[in-house]
C-alpha cells in the first residue's frame, strides 16, 4: 500500500511538471502589461521600470520560468504583485471554505445520488424511475449559479430562514451550518443528479451478472443481495465519474461562492484576474492542478476499499 | 422484429426509434423553438432591449405592454429575453463548430499515427482538461478580450481537447480496417486516408453527441457572462442579466428569474436531444 502510495505519487511528477509549464506560459501570453495595471495609467516610466525589476519581469522567460519551477518546488507562491503579500496566507485563508463547500456538496451528492440511483434501477421503467430520471436531467441541464439564485430567492429573499450572503463561518456550529447549508445545498444537488445517474446504470448494468444470480439461488435475502453483492459493485463507477467530475465541481463551487457572496478561492481568482496579478494567477492554477492530481489519487485508492479484487502491490 | 418493421430501411428505423423517445421529441421541438426565436427576434421582441425608459422602471409582469415586466433602467425583459436567445445559440454552435474543426483533425492525426505522435497529444489533452473548464475560460477571454467571437473561439479551444479524445478512439479502430488498408495498398497518402476515410467514419460519432457539448458551451457562455467577462452590457445575454437581476432578487425577482428559466430550458432541451440521439446510435445506452 504505502509503495503504491509513493508509486503513485512518483507518477504524477510528470504531468505535474506539464501543468505547470502550461499554467506558466498561460500566464504569460495574457495581453497587457502587469506593471501598468498595478501601478495604474499615470505611474512614471522610473516607476514603471522599478517595479518591472523588482518583480523580475524583466530577466529573459527562460530565466522566469526556471525561477518559477523552483519556487514552487520548495513550496514557495511568491508574494502578490499587487498586495504584496505571500500568496500562500491568501491561499490558505481562502482554501478551507472552498474544500469544507466542495465536500459538503460531494457529501449531500452522494447521499441522495446513491439511493436515489439504486431506487430508480430497482424500479427500472415505473413511473418512480422516470421521475428520478428527469429531475437527474434537469439538474445536469442546471448551471451552478442559476441553482444558486433560485435556492437563495425562495429560501432567503422570500422564507428568510438563511442569510442572503454566507460569511462562510458563524459563532457556533448551528450558525456554521446555517451559512454553510444554501451553499452546500446547490452543490449538492447537481452533484446528486450526476451520482443518480451513474448508480442507476452501473447498477442496472451490474444486476445482471451471473453472480447475482448465484446469490439469489444460494437463498441470500433480496435486500442483502442489492446492498452486499450489486451496490458494492456498482459503485466503481460512482467513484470513477466523482473523480473525474472533480474539476467539474471546483469550478461550480466558485460560481456559487460568488452568488452568496461567500469567502473562498472565488474571490482570490477573479481578484486576481481583474488586477492581472500574475505571481497569484499563477500560484491558484498550481494550486488547481494540485488538487486535481491529490484527488485522482484519491480516488484510486479509494478502488482498494470498495473492491477487494484491486490489490496495490 | 415485428412483421410491421421488416420492410423499413435503416434510416426509417433511426427516426422510428428517435420518435419513441418522448423526451428526445420534445428537446427536438424546444431546439426548434429557440432556433425560431432567436432568428426571429427583431420581429418577434415587443421592444427595443436596449432601449431605456425612465418612466417605466422596474414594471412587474403583466403590466400593460410589459408581460415579464421591466429593468431598473426601463427595459423589456421580454425583449432582452428573446434577444439574449441569439447571443446563447450563436456562442453554442459556432463553438462547437470551431472546436470540432481544432480537435477532431488532432484526434485523428493522433490515433492515426500513434506512437510518439498520439503520446504527445493525447497527454497534452489530459493536461487541458485536467483544469476546470471554468478557469480556463476565464484565462483565455482575459487574453482574448470580451465579445461575442472572443467568446466563441474561448470556449471552443477549451472544448477542443474533448473532441480530440472522441476522434482519436474509433480512428484507432479505423486505422487497421479493410478498406483503410486498401487504400494504403493502392498508395494512398497518409493525409489522404486520414481525410476522405478516416474523418467521414469518425464523424458519426461526434455528430451524435454534438447537441450535448452545445449545451456545455451554452453553460460556459452563461457562466462567463454572468461572471462579467462575456458579451459585453448592455448587449442582452441571459448570464449577465442573471447576474444584473440579483441585485433586485427582493423588489423584482423576475428580471434573474426569467433568464434563468431561459437558460435553463434551453440546456435541458440540447441535452434531450441529445441523449435522443445517442440512443439511436447505441442501442445500449437506451433508458440508461
Amino acid at each position: 500500500m504505502h509503495r503504491y502510495v509513493l508509486r503513485r505519487l512518483l507518477a504524477t511528477i510528470p504531468t505535474l511538471w506539464l501543468m505547470l509549464t502550461f499554467v506558466f506560459f498561460l500566464v504569460r501570453i495574457v495581453p497587457g502589461d502587469p506593471a501598468m495595471a498595478i501601478l495604474g495609467d499615470s505611474a512614471s516610466a522610473e516607476a514603471l521600470e522599478r517595479f518591472r525589476q523588482q518583480m523580475g519581469l524583466n530577466d529573459p522567460l527562460p530565466v522566469q520560468y526556471f525561477r518559477f519551477l523552483a519556487d514552487i518546488a520548495r513550496g514557495n507562491l511568491g508574494t502578490s504583485m499587487v498586495t504584496g503579500l505571500p500568496v500562500k496566507d491568501q491561499l490558505m485563508r481562502a482554501l478551507p471554505y472552498t474544500l469544507e463547500l466542495t465536500g459538503a456538496g460531494v457529501l449531500i451528492g452522494v447521499v441522495l445520488g446513491v439511493p436515489l440511483g439504486l431506487l430508480s434501477g430497482l424500479k427500472q421503467n415505473s413511473w418512480l424511475d422516470y421521475l428520478i430520471r428527469a429531475v437527474s436531467l434537469a439538474g445536469l441541464s442546471v448551471p451552478a449559479f442559476v441553482l444558486a439564485v433560485v435556492l437563495m430567492m425562495v429560501f432567503s429573499v422570500q422564507l428568510g430562514w438563511f442569510p442572503v450572503i454566507s460569511s462562510g463561518s458563524g459563532a457556533n456550529l448551528v450558525e456554521h451550518l446555517r451559512q454553510l447549508f444554501l451553499p452546500a445545498l446547490t452543490l449538492g444537488l447537481i452533484m446528486t443528479a450526476y451520482v443518480a445517474r451513474v448508480t442507476r446504470s452501473s447498477f442496472l448494468n451490474v444486476f445482471h451478472h451471473d453472480y447475482i444470480r448465484t446469490a439469489r439461488a444460494k437463498g441470500v435475502a433480496e435486500p442483502r443481495v442489492v446492498v452486499k453483492h450489486a451496490l458494492k459493485n456498482a459503485l466503481i463507477p460512482v467513484i470513477t465519474m466523482v473523480g473525474l467530475y472533480a474539476g467539474v465541481l471546483l469550478g461550480s463551487s466558485v460560481m456559487t461562492e460568488i452568488v452568496f457572496n461567500r469567502p473562498g478561492l472565488s474571490g482570490l481568482i477573479v481578484g486576481a484576474m481583474s488586477r492581472r496579478d500574475y505571481t497569484a494567477l499563477q500560484s491558484l492554477l498550481v494550486v488547481f492542478a494540485l488538487l486535481v492530481v491529490v484527488i485522482n489519487l484519491i480516488t484510486d485508492l479509494m478502488y482498494g476499499l470498495v473492491d477487494p479484487r484491486i490489490r496495490y502491490d | 422484429m415485428t412483421e410491421a418493421k421488416v420492410g423499413l430501411s435503416p434510416a426509417q428505423r433511426k427516426l422510428r426509434v428517435f420518435l419513441r423517445n418522448r423526451a428526445a421529441v420534445a428537446g427536438a421541438v424546444l431546439v426548434i423553438l429557440l432556433v425560431v426565436v432567436a432568428v426571429a427576434a427583431p420581429w418577434l421582441a415587443p421592444h427595443d432591449p436596449v432601449r431605456q425608459s425612465a418612466a417605466n422602471r422596474l414594471k412587474p409582469p403583466g403590466t400593460e405592454n410589459y408581460l415579464l415586466g421591466t429593468d431598473r433602467f426601463g427595459r423589456d425583459t421580454l425583449s432582452r429575453v428573446v434577444w439574449g436567445a441569439r447571443v446563447s445559440l450563436q456562442v453554442g454552435v459556432a463553438s462547437v463548430l470551431l472546436g470540432m474543426a481544432i480537435g477532431v483533425p488532432a484526434g485523428i492525426i493522433a490515433g492515426y499515427k500513434g506512437g510518439r505522435t498520439d503520446q504527445v497529444l493525447m497527454r497534452a489533452v489530459d493536461v487541458a482538461l485536467s483544469f476546470p473548464t471554468l478557469v480556463l475560460g476565464l484565462i483565455i477571454v482575459a487574453l482574448l478580450g470580451s465579445g461575442v467571437w472572443k467568446m466563441i473561439l474561448a470556449i471552443a479551444l477549451v472544448n477542443a481537447p474533448q473532441f480530440a479524445r472522441v476522434a482519436r478512439g474509433p480512428t484507432i479502430a479505423l486505422r487497421d480496417a479493410e478498406f483503410v488498408q486498401a487504400a494504403r495498398a493502392l498508395g494512398t497518402s497518409d493525409l489522404r486516408i486520414m481525410f476522405r476515410h478516416v474523418l467521414p467514419n469518425v464523424m458519426p460519432d461526434i455528430i451524435t453527441v454534438s447537441s450535448l457539448w452545445v449545451a456545455s458551451a451554452i453553460r460556459t457562455e452563461a457562466n462567463l457572462s454572468f461572471l462579467g467577462l462575456g458579451v459585453a452590457p448592455p448587449t442582452p445575454s441571459w448570464g449577465n442579466m442573471v447576474r444584473e437581476g440579483i441585485d433586485f432578487l427582493g423588489r423584482a425577482p423576475w428580471l434573474a428569474i426569467a433568464p434563468a428559466a431561459a437558460i435553463f430550458l434551453t440546456i435541458l432541451a440540447f441535452n434531450m436531444l441529445g441523449d435522443g440521439l445517442r440512443d439511436i446510435a447505441d442501442p445500449r445506452t437506451r433508458g440508461e
